[in-house]
This record gives structure tokens, C-alpha cells and sequence, in this order.
């Protein structure tokens, strides 16, 4: 109950910044060059999209607030490397602004994995929000496989060794937290009644 | 394999250059900041439960977006698309929902504030931008969330044919397909790059 009515202020507070970021949805995207009749056809594919999309095409006000108060949940997480640091340097062309301003890490390694990581998750988890951020925060770059609710979940193609491995992790954090019923955290108690 | 049916088991994560696996959300983080950073979760995702309770506010601002999947999905295309994004962005969070419940595996590349990935992307799309769309697929390099948003719908969304968006308009009017001609794609590059101002360049 505090959680929401802690949203709904969020939402207010957030709605004056909106008038900035409505303007896109005003913009067409594709501008007809010369002709009455692609002009139509244009309508006609904008049309056709808006159809095919509940969620998607223009983004309304609404959409933009709480997209907004969705990152204003999490404040700066995920915005940052790790050990981000930022000084003036002369002669030094900021990709993001225009100020010689260089951006940096201190603390990351100059090594990156060989291979992008694999992540098996969908966007409205918490938990794998939390792990995109550390992904964001550590500049590891991923390949993301959706696994949304009532989904087919093609892209489970796991080998025989992995899964078995898988298992035995699984167990294996099962008896740690069974051990340990303090540090359970809401997520493995709900895993556990689901698998066990 | 059955065990990765639940949904409330993921996130799951393979590192395939150490073999790495695990469910675990806190362990997995432990593990990314040990492996490739110096070791110390930082403090906005080491608050325990308070991590998790804000992780699952910013969810509930989206009111279930990107938890279920759309039905009747075309198979899914060829090669994963690329999304050049970061966590803390509001306008990549909705490119993503919509990824997610079209059940398109993509590629993401984080670029957070002091990465070194923001002068590639420069290099590349022209400037510093996100989200940024890359898809292999169909040649398509697009800036704009409400654009791409509409775009997967379009191409990848329930009832398309995955091959080619919607039959209705002609060739060269469809939307970023690699048989565009050059002209057309030029003037709508140059649309799309006009400063729409949703550069979430926090």
C-alpha cells in the first residue's frame, strides 16, 4: 500500500517534465517527399503499424511518465559505469556533451569478456533488473533472450552438460538457503515452491 | 530443461568464457563484479531488500509491461538484434518491454555514463544517441524509441510475416527495407536524425 501511494507521487512529481519529452510524439517519423498519393500510402502504413501495436508506435504522456518513474525508482542505477569518474581535459571532444569534459572508469579492468554474456530474462523482473544494472554498471555487453510470461521461449537451446549443471546449482543453492533461512530472499522462496 | 520453465526463475545468466551459470540474481552480480570489475557491488544494488522492493517499483510504474508475451508470434528472425542502450534510460526500458514481449533475442550494448562504447556509437550512428536499433535482418539503423517500438511491431509484431512488413505499401515506402533506394533512405535518415530532443542523456 506504501509502496503505491509512493508511486503515485512519484507520477506527479514527475509529471512537469513531461512537456520536454512529449514533443517526439509529435513528430512524424517519415516525412512523404513529393506526391499526394504516397502521402496516402504513408497514412495508410502508419495506419497498419498503430494497428499491429498495442503498446507501441507514439509514445503518449502517459508512457513517458512512467517510463520515467520507473528510472526514478531506481535512481542513478544502471546510468554509470563502475567507479565512474569525470574530469576536465583539454583538447578532449565529449561524445555525450560539449565540454571537454573526459568520462571515465577508475576502477573497471581494461579487459572485457571475449564472448557476450547470455541473459535469460524478462523485463518486468525486478531480479534481472537488478542484474541489467550491474551489466550497465560494469559495461559488459550481453545477448538477451526473452523469456516473458505464457511465451515459447525459442531460444532454449541448452546442451545436456549445461542443464545438468544447472541442476546441481540449482540444488545446490536450495541447501544453502535451507541452511540459512534468514538470508532467503523472496525470490528463492517463491523458486522453491514453484520447483520443489 | 523443464526447470527453466518457471517464471519465476529467471534471470539466468551463461558466461561462456568461464562456464559460469547461475539463477541467483545477488550471486550473479557478485560474480560480474568479482570477474570483470574490482570486486565491490556497488551500493545501489548491495542494499538487499531495498534493492529488490525499488527494482520491483520501477516495474509496477509499468504496470506489467514486458512480463507477457504477445500471441501468435511469427518465428522469430534469423540473427538477434542489436540494441545499443542502458539500464538507468527510460526510453531504451520501453524498446526493451517491447523486445521482450515480442520474444526478440537482441543484443544489448550498455552504454552508461564513462563508457568507451559512446565514441563507437558516435562513430557509428553519428552521435550519441539512445536507444539505437541495429537489425541485421532487414539493414535497419534507427534512433527514436516510438520509432523503433513501431518498427518491431510492424516488422516482427503478431501477424507479420517476419520476411517483409506489411504488404499494403509499395517497395521503396517501406520502411527502412534494405531495397529502399538510396534517396528515400537518405531524406528519412535525415529525418530521423533531426534533434527530436529524446537524447535521454541523463
Amino acid at each position: 500500500m506504501a509502496s503505491r501511494t509512493f508511486a503515485g507521487s512519484l507520477l506527479l512529481l514527475s509529471l512537469p517534465a513531461l512537456a520536454a519529452f512529449s514533443t517526439p510524439a509529435l513528430v512524424p517519423a517519415r516525412q512523404p517527399k513529393h506526391g499526394m498519393q504516397k502521402q496516402v500510402e504513408v497514412r495508410r502504413v502508419a495506419c497498419g503499424a498503430a494497428m499491429q501495436s498495442s503498446s507501441g508506435g507514439n509514445q503518449d504522456i502517459f508512457d513517458v511518465a512512467t517510463l520515467i518513474g520507473a528510472s526514478l525508482a531506481r535512481p542513478g542505477a544502471g546510468a554509470f559505469v563502475a567507479g565512474y569518474r569525470a574530469e576536465p581535459a583539454q583538447d578532449y571532444k565529449n561524445p555525450t556533451m560539449d565540454l571537454p569534459i573526459r568520462e571515465f572508469s577508475e576502477t573497471l579492468p581494461s579487459f572485457r569478456p571475449a564472448k557476450p554474456l547470455e541473459l535469460y530474462e524478462y523485463e518486468a523482473c525486478p531480479f534481472c533488473r537488478k542484474v541489467r544494472e550491474a551489466l550497465s554498471m560494469l559495461d559488459i555487453d550481453v545477448i538477451v533472450y526473452p523469456c516473458p510470461r505464457d511465451g515459447v521461449c525459442v531460444h532454449l537451446s541448452i546442451p545436456l552438460s549445461l542443464s545438468l549443471s544447472l541442476l546441481v546449482n540449482v540444488a545446490w543453492e536450495y541447501c544453502t538457503h535451507l541452511t540459512q533461512p534468514l538470508s532467503r530472499s523472496f525470490h528463492t522462496q517463491a523458486r522453491a515452491t514453484a520447483t520443489w | 530443461v523443464t526447470i527453466m520453465g518457471g517464471k519465476s526463475q529467471f534471470p539466468y545468466i551463461v558466461d561462456p568464457n568461464t562456464k559460469f551459470s547461475s539463477f541467483e540474481s545477488d550471486r550473479i552480480i557478485r560474480y560480474l563484479f568479482q570477474t570483470y570489475g574490482d570486486g565491490i557491488v556497488p551500493l545501489p544494488l548491495a542494499l538487499g531488500p531495498l534493492t529488490t522492493t525499488s527494482a520491483a517499483l520501477a516495474s509496477a510504474f509499468r504496470a506489467g509491461k514486458g512480463r507477457q508475451a504477445k500471441s501468435d508470434l511469427p518465428p522469430p528472425p534469423a540473427q538477434p538484434l542489436e540494441l545499443w542502450s542502458y539500464e538507468a534510460s527510460p526510453f531504451c526500458r520501453v524498446v526493451r518491454e517491447q523486445l521482450c514481449e515480442l520474444e526478440l533475442a537482441h543484443k544489448v550494448v550498455t552504454v552508461a555514463r564513462g563508457s568507451s562504447k559512446r565514441q563507437q556509437l558516435v562513430e557509428i550512428a553519428g552521435k550519441m544517441q539512445v536507444p539505437f536499433l541495429v537489425d541485421p535482418n532487414t539493414g535497419t539503423e534507427m534512433f527514436e524509441s516510438a520509432d523503433i517500438c513501431s518498427y518491431l511491431a510492424r516488422t516482427y509484431g503478431p501477424g507479420s510475416s517476419r520476411v517483409s512488413p506489411p504488404a499494403p505499401a509499395p517497395a521503396d515506402w517501406q520502411d527502412e527495407t534494405p531495397s529502399a533506394d538510396a534517396e528515400v533512405e537518405d531524406a528519412e535518415k535525415e529525418v530521423r536524425f533531426l534533434p527530436l530532443s529524446t537524447s535521454p542523456s541523463l
